[in-house]
Formats: structure tokens, sequence, C-alpha cells
């Protein structure tokens, strides 16, 4: 028995190292012809974006996307009015919702990458590609042929955009089932934002699912301007999933200063499926919104000071004094924990709330509102306010 | 009795299992030098360098490291070399050094023996071929990021894939860079300072480029990581080593724009976007159906953004010349083709 193992041990010290290198070798080309021809075979369907006109967009960052609150910050709880020849400013102010791109990064006008999503002409992209608001856009295929291209809709939240060309017979891109995604698998990620007439590559893992609440694929894969829209694919040359930038904040751009960083995002089939017939119609996908202004003072927990009317809240009867205290089922312990439970969240989707009106705590489910369809902000509690039925703790609506 | 088998198979076998980069990481490790020079205002004071010839030639690229009086080069082994600059190229951004033993005194003030120096003293790269690389194969740089060895350490090594192979649109410090040919886009980040200057190599070890010096991308606003091709770069030696038969091969650009027939909308609110204004009957243009508000969109498959794109790619073309115009006119994409003509 011992001598057998000694046997195979002496077998191992005396082929081992010269055997085990050429095997190392042989996997490592092994793994570069796997690549290649996943890669040959995605290239067919990632397209070159390239947009002319339109121009990098002012006032890139507000202090709405990091700040202590989101839903609008103020110095000290109190209307902010500044006299001014006796005559209130806050009347002339703009509206304090706003959306905002949520990072500084100044978006560079070379191309950018898309997706084949059908072959009647639709191409996924990310709405990334469109921050610069461009006149004309056209779309590049693999094989040279150049189309202009309309912009249908984009999905803001989850960066998504999708065009249309007039081709026909298109060869469109093959999918990857969401729940057969494994963590640690080859993720690979095609762009053609360097130019040129091929698909630049990026080569890593799949890092985790389910992040961004539930949304998107992270890979150690290098994203970046460069393949943002562009697939991100498995080994058989499948879209895992469709790269876009994203950060645990809103904002078109929160999420791109991670470029090259080893964290990246892409969104399976089943989160492009989700939105694509609705941007089909042409309906964009904005920021949720519910429209309160909190008390900037942290002993005042989630205090509302201002709640623009018209706005979601304002309808279900909330108003200045009333105290937020928990949004899809989240303790919320401040402003900022509140736009990251709601992040993703776009307008048009309810959010259920409960909100503390003197010594009851009630329940409700606004739908969020975009930031232009918000009034301006009403500052003073309501004088006769009105009293909702009281709603137990379990979240039940009241029969 | 058992155990000791064990262990003695350990110590023997070494790496039991090899994962294939050996030879790339042994032929990097080895022919790689750290530079180390004065530390001027912004410029890091250290850089890497690539040994290109068996007495000691060394490749790395332009900084202001270079013009330190007393440049100095560390080899794998831990030997110091002087190092003279031989020859630099602005518009690669590429310099040549040469390396030379440097009298060396210990603590007694007596000489220490002279490293090895002159033919066959070091090991060296022979060029490559980078047109041979496809997109996703494995590359390996090597260099010294943020100087991290010293002493007899080796230098960094990082491994990726070979990205793309793409011309060089980019800024350094707001400012165009010189280099705009052909670059290997690689995903292994080199865009940190200390690495510029060492080797890439692939899977095999073959050298295949130079990694370029810091620069962001115009066409992401991103730092690129790139390497200049090894035949760029063995053009460069090849120039300092026959300085007669050196053909300058850079396409010269002309001051004067050949006759297209074109006159631009260059007034107004969008004077950004190439539009047509009015098309010269008779002349080229007007012969290849261009017409009075297409948009120019691209020239030969490069996009043309503004005006001044425009005029600049029209600058290095000459008379004869067929260019590819695509135009947008009634939200079509239109494809013609100009053949231009003697400036009038």
């Amino acid at each position: 028995m011992t001598k057998t193992i000694r046997t195979i041990l002496l077998a191992i010290v005396v082929t081992g190292p010269t055997l085990a290198g050429d095997e190392g070798l042989e996997l490592q080309r092994a793994h570069q012809r796997v690549f290649r021809s996943a890669i040959e075979h995605a290239a067919r369907y990632t397209v070159q974006i390239e947009t002319v006109g339109g121009a990098v967009p002012r006032g890139v960052i507000s202090d709405l996307d990091f700040g202590p609150t989101s839903e609008v910050p103020l110095d000290d709880g109190m209307p902010n009015m500044e006299e001014e020849d006796g005559m209130p400013k806050e009347a002339d102010q703009p509206n304090p919702f706003q959306d905002t791109l949520g990072s500084d990064f100044v978006v560079a006008d070379g191309p950018t990458t898309g997706i084949i999503l059908s072959a009647d002409g639709y191409i996924i992209t990310s709405s990334f590609n469109f921050v610069r608001n461009p006149t004309h856009i056209t779309v590049r295929l693999s094989d040279d042929r150049r189309y202009v291209a309309d912009l249908i809709a984009s999905d803001k939240v989850r960066k998504l955009a999708l065009l249309r060309i007039d081709a026909d017979n298109l060869e469109p891109a093959e999918w990857v089932a969401p729940g057969s995604i494994q963590i640690g698998q080859w993720a690979i990620a095609l762009g053609r934002g360097f130019g040129g007439s091929q698909p630049s590559v990026t080569i890593g893992v799949v890092s985790a699912r389910n992040r961004m609440m539930g949304n998107a694929v992270q890979t150690d894969a290098k994203l970046s301007p460069a393949n943002y829209g562009g697939p991100l694919i498995d080994v058989e040359g499948r879209v895992l999933g469709i790269c876009v930038p994203m950060a645990q904040r809103p904002g078109e751009l929160a999420g791109v200063e991670f470029y090259d960083a080893g964290i990246g995002f892409a969104l399976p089939k089943n989160r492009v499926d989700a939105i694509t017939d609705e941007l089909k119609y042409g309906e964009s996908i904005y920021r949720g919104w519910l429209g309160i202004r909190f008390s900037r003072r942290p002993m005042d927990g989630l205090l509302i000071v201002g709640v623009a009317n018209p706005s979601p809240m304002f309808e279900l009867g909330i108003r200045p004094g009333d105290k937020i205290i928990s949004a899809n089922g989240k303790e919320l312990n401040s402003a900022q924990h509140l736009v990251q439970s709601l992040y993703m969240v776009p307008a048009g989707e309810p959010v259920q709330v409960v909100v503390r009106k003197g010594r009851f705590e009630y329940g409700f489910e606004p739908l969020l509102a975009r930031a232009v369809d918000l009034g301006p902000l009403v500052t003073q509690p309501d004088p006769d306010p009105w009293k909702p039925f009281p709603v137990n703790r379990s979240n039940k609506w009241p029969k | 009795m058992l155990i000791r088998s064990i262990l003695l198979a350990c110590v023997i076998a070494g790496p039991l299992f090899a994962d294939g980069f050996e030879q790339a990481i042994d032929n990097v490790g080895t022919r790689t030098v750290r530079l180390y020079g004065l530390k001027a205002g912004l410029s890091a004071g250290y850089g890497s360098g690539t040994i290109v010839s068996d007495d000691g030639m060394v490749v790395t690229v332009m900084s202001l490291l270079l013009d330190s009086e007393r440049l100095r080069a560390v080899t794998h082994d831990g030997n110091v070399y002087g190092a003279k600059l031989l020859t630099a190229d602005d518009d690669l951004q590429l310099a040549l050094l040469q390396l030379n033993p440097l009298p060396r005194y210990n603590a007694r003030g007596e000489r220490a023996p002279d490293p090895p120096s002159g033919p066959g003293a070091f090991q060296y790269f022979k060029p490559g071929d980078s047109k041979r690389l496809f997109p996703g194969e494995w590359v390996i740089a090597a260099g010294n990021p943020f100087k991290v060895a010293e002493g007899l350490e080796q230098v960094s090594v990082t491994r990726g894939v070979f990205s793309a192979r793409t011309d060089l649109d980019a800024k350094r410090k707001a400012r165009d860079f010189p280099y705009q040919g052909e670059v290997l886009v690689i995903d292994a980040i080199t865009s940190t300072p200390g690495t510029p200057g060492g080797p890439l190599v692939d899977l095999e070890g073959n050298w295949v480029g130079i990694v370029g010096r810091l620069v962001i991308s115009n066409r992401t606003h991103t730092n690129f990581n790139y390497a200049i091709p090894v035949e760029v770069v063995q053009q460069f030696i090849d120039r300092y080593r026959n300085p007669d038969s050196a053909a300058t091969d850079l396409i010269a650009e002309n001051n004067v724009e050949p006759y297209h027939g074109i006159k631009l909308f260059e007034m107004g609110y969008q004077k950004d976007l190439v539009y047509v204004e009015r098309v010269k009957r008779g002349s080229p243009a007007h012969q290849a159906r261009i017409r009075k508000d297409d948009l120019i969109v691209s020239i030969n498959g490069r996009k043309i953004a503004d005006i001044d794109a425009f005029h600049r790619v029209m600058r290095t073309k000459s008379p004869g010349d067929m260019i590819d115009v695509s135009v947008i006119r009634k939200n079509k994409l239109v494809n013609t083709t100009i053949t231009l003509e003697e400036p009038r």
C-alpha cells in the first residue's frame, strides 16, 4: 500500500513539472480559442453607434444626489424665503425637484455600443450614450452597413435606450436565461467605443447576481464608456446582460466613476424584457419622486417640512409636520436612506410608505411622479388636517 | 516514511501545477528594467524600460525622467547601470537608452566590480508580431507601478487580454497627444505611474508592444490602457541604427485643402454640425451628387463631428484621392465617393 503511494508520488516528481507546464500552456491556449469563438459570434450582433450634435450637459451635479437628503435639502427646516424688496423670493425659484446626472464625469462624443434586439431593426443600448442629446444618430452593423437611427425612448433609471433602424432580417442577440447565470463564470464584455471595425474586448468573471435591488449582474470585466450599451457574454457568445453604468443612487451618469475598476453592472434578459414594450410605444421612463422636502436637523428624523403640490404625497394628504417611518418595508433613519431604497423605482411605480401623523402611523402606496409633474412646495402645515384611517403595523390596508 | 516521501515530492516537484504563463512572466521579468531619475515637479522620478539588444539598449517612453543627469537603470538581478539617452522621437513619444556600467564604491571606498556589460551581457527581446494578436488573447505587461519594486525585487506583472487595435486619439494634460498611430488596447490597467515603457508580451512570451504614456482617450474621456505596437518601436530603433536608410513614413499634412467644391454652413446656431450650404456646379462634390443641406457625418468611415474635423481630414488628402463620404439627407444615410482635384 505504502509502496504504491510512493511509486505514484515518485511518478509525479519525475514527470510533474514539465508535463504540468505544457498542460498549463495548452489550457490557456484553449481559453483563448474559446474566447475567440464566443467573441466572433457576439461581434455579429454588437453594433457601433455614432452621434452628431448635442453638447455636454450643464449642471451635471447636484447635492440632491449625494447629500443627506434627496428629496431636497433645507438648511434649517424653515421655508427657504429671502425677503427682497418685500417680496418672497421663493416664487421665482425653479422647481427644486430636478433630475440630475449624478456625476461630474464629462461625457465624450466618441462612438458607443449597442445590441441587436430584434430582426426588424430594434437596437437596445444604454441611455448613457445619449446624455449629450445628439441631433443625429447612426448605427453601423458588424458588416459595415450604416443606418440612420431613431431614438424611440429611454429608461433613465435602468440606463437603457431603444433605437430603431430601417432594416430587416437582422441577426438578433441570443440571451442567457437569468436564472442560469453562475457566480464565477467567465464574462466577456464587447464594445465599439474605441473605434475600429471590430469590437474591443475585456474579460473577467460574474462577481455577483441580483445587485442594484435585484436588477443587475455584477462583473469584474472592465466596463467603461467604451462598452456601455454593449453585451456582456458567456463563453458561448450569448448575452449575460447589457452593460450599463450604475451606482446605488439616482442619476444617469451615476456609476461611471467605477469605469475600468473591476466593478461593472449588466442588466439580464428579464430586466430588459420588462421595459422594452413600454419603450417601443415611445414612453420613456424617468426617475421617480415623492415630492417632499425634509428637515435637515438630524434629531428631526424624516420630518417633512415641504410637500410639492401637486405631488403623489400631497394628494394622499401628507403635509409638513408628518414623518416618514419606512419605505417598501424598510425602516428608515435618514433621508439618504430613503433615496437609497428608492433609486431603482421609476416614476409611475408604487412605493409603500408608512407615515406618522400625530400619534398614529398610516400606510400609503403612492405612485412616484416625474420631477416635471411636481408643483411648487407647500411648507405650511394643514390648518384643518385630514385624518386618514389608521392601519395596523403589518402594512395591511384597512377594509 | 510515507510523510517523508510526500514532503520530498513537494520539494522536488516544486510547482506541481503550472498555469501556462511561466514563459511570458520569465521573459518580462528578465528583460524589464526599472528607471530612476530626478523627481521634478509633477514627474514621478521613476519609470520602466524594455531591453532590446544584447549590449543593453533599452526602449522606454519619453518623460521628464529622461532629462535627469543621473538616470539609473536597475536590471532584474539588481545590477545598477547608468542610462544614456541615445535618441528620442517626439512624434512617437519613444526614447532609446544605452546602459553603461557605473563605477561603484563600497563603504571603505573600494571600487566594486562592474556588473556585466557589452555584447552578450543582457537578455533581450526580439520583436514579435503584434498583428497576429486576436481580441481576447492573453497579454502580460510588466513595469514598476508606484515604484513598489525595490532592491533585488522583480518588476510587477499584470495580466489581461488584448482588447482591440485602434488609432490613438487622446489627450495628455489637456493637450493633444502627438502619437496618433495604431495602438494595442488592453484590459489590464497600465495607466499607472511607472508602468509606461515596460514590455507587453503575449501568452507565449513574444514581445508585442511597449506600454504607452498616461493619456485620456478623446473618444471615451477615460484613462487609456494601451501599448505602442512592436512594429512601430522596431522602426524607431532601426532608424537610430541606420540613420541614412531611414524612410520617414509620417504622413505630411498639407496646408492646402484639395478642391472639392463644398461650401459648408459656417454661421449660425448649429455651426458645429457639418451642413453643406452650397455645392459648386461641375465640382467634384457636384459630380458625386452632394447636395445643399446634406449633413456630412463621415469621411472614409471616420466620424466627422464638426467643421474643424472636416478641414483637418481634407488637409491630409491630395488631389486625385477618392474619399468615401456619408451624408444624412432627409433622415436617410447616403454614401458617395468624391474624387478630389487640384486646389484652385
